[in-house]
């Protein structure tokens, strides 16, 4: 931020290669303001008198496209190892994020079989201690995780918690 | 014709599959980028290697993005084993098929495999490299499936945009489901593959054009193509409306995938008789239909069409559905009366042109 409280973010190759193309590039382009006026009389030695201040915040105005940054210019070659090297980079990301998906599901798996097992047991009591409901804990087994969107199947209608159906 | 056919003919055909484990750039040459350079250039880089796409000046001035040299050979060994792990399962695949006797089951097998074929190689920097130099050999799968993409992406909804906006479809066939990508050349426009809807001279549009049939699929045994060429704008005044006639019908056409243009002495079962619209009609439609024929059925009759007869007053729907063809493709080009029509009336014989009122009636025509 400069002292009019506007980001610098004004290419120094703007004036360079445009209509100015005598003009001395000001060395420091954070002394640039967008709509600015420099008077005649404040003139110094190697700033820009009146008119060319005047055109230069005419072309900055104009020219909006100019302040994005430049896009990166790659021959054929380096493009396509630059695409190699962003689909490898995604492929490892798959990799990872299937091999910590596949994860979970084994240990959900597992648990659910585990369970199971103590369901079959014949005596409750181990199941209902190990599905026990946790009052006042802050991230109980049954919480559901947030996401983005609403799921696809918003409301269960068909189920209801054990002890409901018990009564 | 492209230089990519030429290539194409240079580079024998490879059967696939055959080797078990197998990394990209073992046997298949169509998947190696044929100049050394430019290998090098692709897989060292050019901070050592010069360019060959980039002049001597550019490369001059020329800074690759800085890390990337040292990035991709990490990059390109990820990449090279996820393509050695895709070959084995398209070879346990290959196994598989062999052992499969259901004929159904045997064609989505294929099908998998195919796709694995595909994803195997289509991360390969001189796959690339070769697809955008179009030094390419459509026998291979994934150059098939890079063809597929890039006509779809653009050249295929263009050809539907502009068969919609002229209303070819439904006024010759109810719709097109396009799997074939159709070109038209006349040679008298020598190099310049006619673009869909384009208004054309009569002169250029004297001679019989020469059409491309690229397949992106692989090509059946036996499987053979036919081609009509029709106007629906003949003017009907009894009818005080429009009719159809048949310009030029081809059929039996073979085509390879590396080979997509059709052959000269294809069987006929018209002649051509060019464009010639009358004075002060409306711009004519010229559409050509390719269509896919059924392998079982009989080969199309040339007398099933009579001169004269059915030229005029052509039932594409009807004749469609005798024959049991499949519209794969088409293509559109236009023409009207012009300074030329009369000479092309002169050189084929054909009965000097009627003039109509430029004036509407006040009943349509």
């Amino acid at each position: 931020m400069n002292k009019f409280g506007l980001s610098n973010f004004v290419r120094p190759s703007i004036f360079r290669s445009h209509c100015l193309g005598s003009i001395k590039t000001p060395t420091s382009v954070s002394t640039f303001v967008r709509f600015a006026r420099t008077s005649a009389k404040k003139k110094n030695r190697g700033e820009l008198s009146a008119s060319q201040v005047r055109q230069k915040n005419l072309l900055s105005a104009v020219s909006g496209a100019r302040k994005v940054p430049r896009k990166l210019d790659m021959c054929v070659e380096d493009l396509i190892r630059h695409n190699t090297v962003t689909r490898a980079w995604a492929l490892y990301q798959k990799e990872i994020r299937d091999k910590r998906a596949q994860n979970l599901e084994r240990q959900y798996r597992m648990i659910d079989e585990a369970c199971d097992a103590l369901k079959s047991a014949g005596d409750r009591n181990l199941y209902n201690k190990a599905t026990k409901r946790e009052f006042g804990k802050r991230f109980p087994m049954e919480l559901r995780v947030p996401t983005d969107t609403p799921p696809k199947i918003v409301w269960q209608y068909e189920w209801s918690p054990e002890e409901k159906e018990k009564k | 014709m492209s230089s990519r056919l030429l290539i194409n003919r240079s580079i024998k055909s490879v059967g696939f599959g055959n080797s078990a484990a197998r990394r990209f750039n073992s046997s298949v040459s169509s998947l190696k980028v044929q100049s050394q350079a430019a290998k090098q250039a692709l897989l060292q880089g050019v901070s050592q290697n010069r360019s060959t796409t980039l002049s001597k000046k550019a490369s001059l001035r020329y800074n690759s993005p800085e890390g990337l040299d040292q990035v991709f050979p990490f990059a390109y060994e990820i990449i090279q084993t996820r393509s050695k792990s895709l070959y084995l399962q398209a070879s346990e695949l290959e196994k598989q098929i062999a052992q499969e006797t259901n004929a159904n089951q045997v064609q989505a097998l294929k099908q998998q495999r195919e796709a694995l074929l595909v994803e195997a190689e289509i991360n390969n920097p001189e796959v690339q490299y070769n697809f955008q130099m179009n030094q390419i050999n459509m026998e291979v799968p994934v150059y098939r499936h890079l063809a597929k993409q890039k006509w779809s992406k653009y050249e295929m909804i263009k050809m539907i945009q502009r068969f919609e906006t002229l209303h070819v479809i439904p006024d010759t066939l109810p719709t097109i489901n396009p799997e074939v990508e159709v070109n038209v050349q006349f040679p008298n426009f020598v190099n310049k593959w006619v673009e869909n809807g384009e208004i054309l001279s009569t002169k250029v549009t004297s001679r019989a054009p020469i059409f491309k049939i690229q397949e992106f699929n692989e090509i059946p045994q036996g499987q053979k193509y036919t081609i009509l060429v029709i106007d629906p704008d003949t003017p009907d005044i009894k009818n005080n409306s429009f009719s159809t006639s048949l310009l030029w019908g081809l059929t039996d056409i073979e085509v390879s995938l590396n080979n997509p243009l059709v052959h000269f002495d294809s069987r006929q079962l018209i002649d051509y008789v060019p464009p010639v619209p009358e004075k002060n009609t409306p711009t004519h439609r010229y559409v050509v239909w390719v269509f896919r024929q059924n392998i079982d059925s009989p080969p199309i009759q040339s007398n099933s069409i009579e001169d004269g007869v059915q030229r005029n007053r052509f039932d594409i729907r009807a004749f469609v559905k005798q024959h049991n063809l499949q519209p794969v493709g088409g293509h559109v080009w236009r023409n009207a009366w012009d300074r030329f029509t009369e000479e092309v009336r002169q050189d084929y014989g054909l009965p000097a042109g009627r003039v109509f009122s430029k004036e509407r009636n006040s009943v349509r025509l």
